[in-house]
């Protein structure tokens, strides 16, 4: 049985650029009108009948519920002089993965689904819009995507996901099972149906999706780069601190020149793994008022880092504002650094129950033990990923369009619906579930079916 | 000795015999059904019963196509139950107990009422052919008749082997005899051969059964007919009656498992999980305490009874015991013993869709031998290779039904397609569009390709046709607006919509509209089409998707390695199949998506490179 149950729409999504922080990401949509399905994400500027001419257009996109996302290129394809000889739609935006997939999901609300792997492909061949040299080089592409997938893809079926996907294939096969018997066998041949139990089974089934998504979705808070910010009072040496850790000497004064930002990030590597680093130095709390903007700011960073470098001058006594800004961070990891320690080797008393790493930071030595304790503190060599199931882009769709159908189910279960309708929303359900193991249902379906019901004469 | 030249040759008189000599001779063929023995022509060797859910859906398909099942079972049907009748339209299943001898008659007869059909008694040893085709049959005594396509139907007689408890013989049916030189024959062809295996369970004898410890059960006080044609029932209804197992029958059996050939290692063949022998079912589930058992009269004068449930193959003694633990049979007496029987099949993924065998053209197979199981599966493929029997000789294209549209086409796919691991029985679970492929809704899909393939005669023309004019005007008139409020719903909506609802009482709608003195199969249609609502247009919509892929035709001579980015796995179920469309492909198990891009772009290239 073929994928066609999720086909009840022709228009498709996806991310033509490759996945990961990059300038500029672009998205392509492909189908009958599928620039005016997302109409509504779209300025009100783009009237309907602009859709019927090829344009470029830079405006911006909003979520489903009208909060802006970013702002993009927009350029126009329609059909059939496009990639795919459908309606095409791009879409440029910047090239943050949490940016793509805000934007990809804002566009499946629309009814727009993601494509399958090779489909832009598939119908731009249907179309007869391929000549020899892109259908071959797509041919590579598409065989180096399956090598590499079966590589990567390898660990992840044996592993965590496949188990927890089969899990809840094997309870919607039961129910699926239950329901086939009772329509392929007459009353007469097998006990009569019990739907309360059947709809308490599709309930836990839809919970224990439920649960999936929402784990998904706190590992993907995990799962992204760690942010380590660096937070002091003026002077103590952080952006020092910054450029040593960089091994750069970038200028901090000429990124800013041209800029309106008052804070800098970079991607540090650390024994292999990226550490987003943001250094606060232009952060300065307003003068007039305690709760002035800058300490907003800094408390939006403290909240978004996984690691916060605390610096101390060691030159310098504890005054009330490293006492504020020390306050600020309690509770939260914190690496605590005296700078300086060169000129003052003096030690002061004023911390006892945290042991401070003193460093100077033109000695290379001392940069590489903070790297040291930040790459413990975030527990960079371990990897999380193993432990949690971490869902990407697909399969979170996948397991949201799982439980879309169970629900569906449920609600016409509980409705009273013929059980050949519940039983089309369940495989339904399954075949959404399959797109991210891919094991047919058929077989397995006959194999419950006679293993749990004594049918025949 | 050259006995005579046709244009088709049938080998085999059961249920795929008759429907592709039927068909053959209706489309015009002159055509020879040659069988072992005249007199067995349209026996029913196991249940005395056709039709079933997904099976009785068949029959309505074989019908609306001209084919002839559905006849002979409404005129010989005694006991008429319409299965399922509370579930919704597209699952209830036609099914009828019919007179056993009374149908082999009304085969016969009809059989022997076509002008080009001939009907011979003899074993067919060898197919004759001559550079990859067929040129005729050689029977056993060295006769010969020509003919440019063969239809072969072996049931369970191709190299069949008997089994009760440790008594093993070769047989093709209880009482006769198995076709061993046309089994080597195709061994020797190279075909790839599997061995299956049934059951059937004894009969008793009426008069030894103490009916008072029975159920009776009726049959429809309306019978639901199998042919769009039967204006009624001809022959007088009678009863079933139910019994049950016992902890006994259970413990019996138990005790003697050692001497049951499908446990001891006696029996080889793959059963059909769903049609189990007693022995199965007790061991399989050792947590039910009864099993139901159907007391199904053979016909309407016979004094025997078919036990329905309690197939077996145990040794006579412990079958008299297993009987007579059950209430009802303590004094049963058999008239003949249950017996399980193995027999060949050919593996059906060495098959076109036509059924005509890869490789030998003017060569096709229905029934058992492509491993299915049931009357019905059987019947439909012979209608299939009858049909294709004849486009072969006219040179024109096999017709292969959709599977969007039959359970005929589902099943044919799913053959050639998947193979079987064991006898292959329809369920509608099988028919991704079950709601669309209503028993009611038979005639609208299919008999239409019937007349253009010239087996739908003017009166079955006539009638479909002042159906649909029926079906269309109410319709029409329930396609509008109507504010009157139903099953306490609010709101205006199209009688159609009305109809959609689903505890709305439907005669009061239909009066509502003025339609209420409608034919009764206009009205099921009208009511049943319906029924889904929206799920009906989701479904057709999600079928129309993929339509293209069935369109792009696989060359015959398709070599899979010159396909780049395939795994070695796709490209050796590729090989194995042989697909002929890019559809039929992306329905293998195990081709990828992405697999068929590549596919897709291989042709592309082919084109390009060889304009």
């Amino acid at each position: 049985m073929g994928v066609f149950l999720n086909r009840d729409t022709d228009c498709i999504c996806a991310l033509a650029t490759p996945w990961g922080r990059s300038a500029i990401a672009v998205i392509r949509l492909s189908g009958l009108h599928c620039g005016l399905k997302i109409k509504t994400l779209l300025s009100p500027s783009i009237k309907d009948e602009d859709f019927k001419t090829k344009f470029v257009r830079f405006t911006k996109i909003h979520d489903h519920q009208s909060n802006p996302l970013d702002q993009i290129l927009l350029l126009n394809f329609p059909h059939p002089r496009s990639f795919t000889g459908e309606d095409v739609v791009e879409i440029q935006c910047h090239g943050s993965p949490v940016l793509v997939e805000a934007i990809l999901n804002a566009i499946v609300s629309c009814g727009i689904r993601l494509a399958e792997g090779g489909e832009f492909s598939k119908r731009a061949f249907l179309n007869g819009k391929m000549d020899l040299i892109q259908a071959e080089s797509i041919q590579q592409l598409i065989e180096a995507n399956s090598l590499r997938a079966v590589r990567e893809n390898l660990q992840k079926l044996e592993g965590f996901i496949s188990q927890i996907v089969q899990k809840i294939q094997t309870q919607l096969m039961n129910i699926l099972g239950t329901i086939e018997a009772h329509l392929d066998f007459p009353e007469d041949d097998i006990d009569s149906l019990d739907k309360d139990q059947l709809c308490r089974e599709l309930v836990a089934v839809g919970a224990t999706i439920g649960e999936k998504i929402r784990e998904s979705q706190r590992v993907e808070h995990l799962s992204r780069i760690p942010h380590c910010v660096i937070i002091g009072r003026p002077n103590v040496g952080k952006s020092t601190l910054f450029n040593a850790l960089l091994e750069t000497k970038r200028s901090i004064v000429s990124d800013k020149a041209g800029t309106t930002r008052d804070y800098i990030q970079e991607i540090l590597t650390i024994q292999g793994s990226q550490v987003l680093l943001t250094d606060t130095a232009g952060i300065r709390p307003n003068p007039d008022a305690i709760e002035g903007e800058g300490i907003e700011k800094s408390l939006e960073f403290l909240h978004a880092s996984d690691l916060i470098l605390f610096i101390k001058d060691a030159c310098m006594g504890w005054t009330q504002e490293d006492e504020n800004l020390f306050k600020m961070t309690d509770g939260r990891p914190r690496l605590f650094i005296i700078n300086k320690y060169d000129v003052n080797q003096h030690t002061e008393h004023w911390m006892d129950q945290e042991t401070p790493l003193k460093i100077c930071s033109h000695n290379a030595e001392d940069i590489q033990s903070v790297k040291l304790r930040m790459a413990a503190m975030l527990k960079l060599e371990m990897d999380h990923q193993e432990m949690f199931i971490s869902l990407n882009q697909r399969q979170n769709h996948c397991m949201k369009e799982t439980l879309g159908s169970v629900i569906a189910a449920e609600a016409l279960l509980v409705h009273g619906a013929d059980l050949e309708i519940v039983a089309l929303k369940i495989r339904e359900a399954m075949e959404k579930l399959a797109q991210m193991t891919g094991v047919s249902v058929d077989k397995a379906l006959l194999d419950h079916l006679f293993s749990q019901f004594c049918i025949g004469k | 000795m050259i006995l005579g030249d046709f244009e088709i040759i049938v080998i085999g008189g059961g249920h795929a015999g008759i429907e592709a000599a039927h068909a053959a001779a209706r489309l015009g063929a002159k055509t020879l059904l040659i069988t072992q023995n005249i007199d067995t022509i349209g026996a029913l060797s196991c249940n005395p019963a056709i039709g079933g859910i997904g099976k009785g859906h068949m029959v309505r398909e074989i019908d609306a196509l001209g084919g002839f099942m559905a006849t002979i079972a409404d005129h010989a049907g005694i006991h008429f139950r319409l299965l399922n009748r509370r579930k919704g339209p597209a699952v209830r299943g036609p099914r009828a107990q019919v007179d056993k001898m009374h149908y082999r008659r009304l085969a016969q007869g009809g059989l022997g009422k076509l002008k080009t059909l001939q009907i011979f008694q003899g074993e067919v040893a060898q197919i004759a052919l001559h550079g990859g085709a067929v040129t005729g049959v050689v029977l056993t005594q060295g006769l010969v008749f020509h003919a440019r396509a063969v239809v072969l139907t072996t049931g369970t007689f191709l190299a069949g082997k008997a089994h009760i408890g440790h008594h093993q013989f070769e047989s093709g049916r209880l009482g006769d005899q198995p076709s061993n030189a046309l089994s080597q024959f195709l061994r020797s062809l190279g075909l790839d051969m599997m061995r299956l295996k049934t059951g059937t369970p004894p009969r008793l004898h009426a008069g030894s059964i103490d009916w008072h410890r029975t159920e009776p059960q009726e049959g429809d006080p309306e019978p639901e007919r199998f042919s769009f044609l039967t204006q009624r029932i001809p022959l007088p209804q009678t009863l079933c009656h139910l019994t049950h197992t016992t902890a006994e029958t259970a413990q019996i059996i138990r005790d003697n498992l050692d001497q049951a050939p499908l446990f001891n290692g006696q029996i080889q063949g793959i059963g059909p999980r769903y049609c189990p022998s007693i022995e199965d079912k007790i061991q399989k589930f050792p947590q039910r305490h009864e099993h139901t058992i159907f007391l199904e009269p053979e016909g309407l004068d016979s004094f025997e009874i078919y036990p329905n449930g309690i197939s077996t193959s145990l040794p006579l003694a412990v079958q008299q015991a297993v009987v007579h633990s059950i209430p009802g049979l303590e004094q049963a007496h058999f008239t003949r013993p249950g017996y399980a029987i193995e027999y060949d099949a050919i593996n059906p993924m060495g098959l076109h869709p036509s059924l005509e065998v890869k490789g030998i053209a003017g060569l096709l197979t229905a029934g058992q031998i492509n491993g299915t199981t049931g009357y019905e599966e059987a019947a439909a493929q012979g209608l299939m290779a009858g049909i294709n029997a004849w486009q072969r000789i006219q040179d024109h294209a096999p017709v292969v039904l959709d599977r969007k549209t039959s359970y005929i086409g589902v099943m044919i796919d799913d053959l050639v397609t998947r193979g079987v691991d064991e006898p292959y029985r329809m369920f509608t679970s099988r028919a991704e569009a079950r709601i669309l492929l209503r028993p009611d809704n038979a005639d609208e899909r299919l008999t239409p390709l019937g007349r253009q393939l010239g087996l739908v005669d003017d009166e079955r023309w006539q009638r479909f046709q002042e159906k649909q004019q029926a079906i269309a005007t109410a319709r029409q008139r329930l396609g509008t607006l109507s504010s009157r409020v139903a099953g306490g719903g609010g709101g205006r909506k199209t009688g159609l919509q009305w109809l959609a609802v689903t505890d709305a009482d439907k005669d009061d709608i239909l009066a509502e509209f003025g339609l209420e003195s409608l034919a009764p199969e206009v009205r099921a249609f009208i009511v049943n089409d319906s029924h889904y609502g929206g799920y009906w247009e989701q479904v057709k919509h999600g079928l129309n998707q993929d339509k293209r892929l069935d369109a792009i035709l696989i060359p015959k001579s398709m070599d899979w390695w010159q396909v780049a980015g395939l795994s070695t796995e796709v490209r050796e179920k590729l090989k194995r199949v042989q697909p002929e469309t890019l559809g039929q492909a992306e329905r293998i198990p195990g081709v990828t998506s992405a697999a068929i891009s590549n596919l897709l772009i291989h042709f592309r290239l082919m084109q390009q490179k060889s304009p």
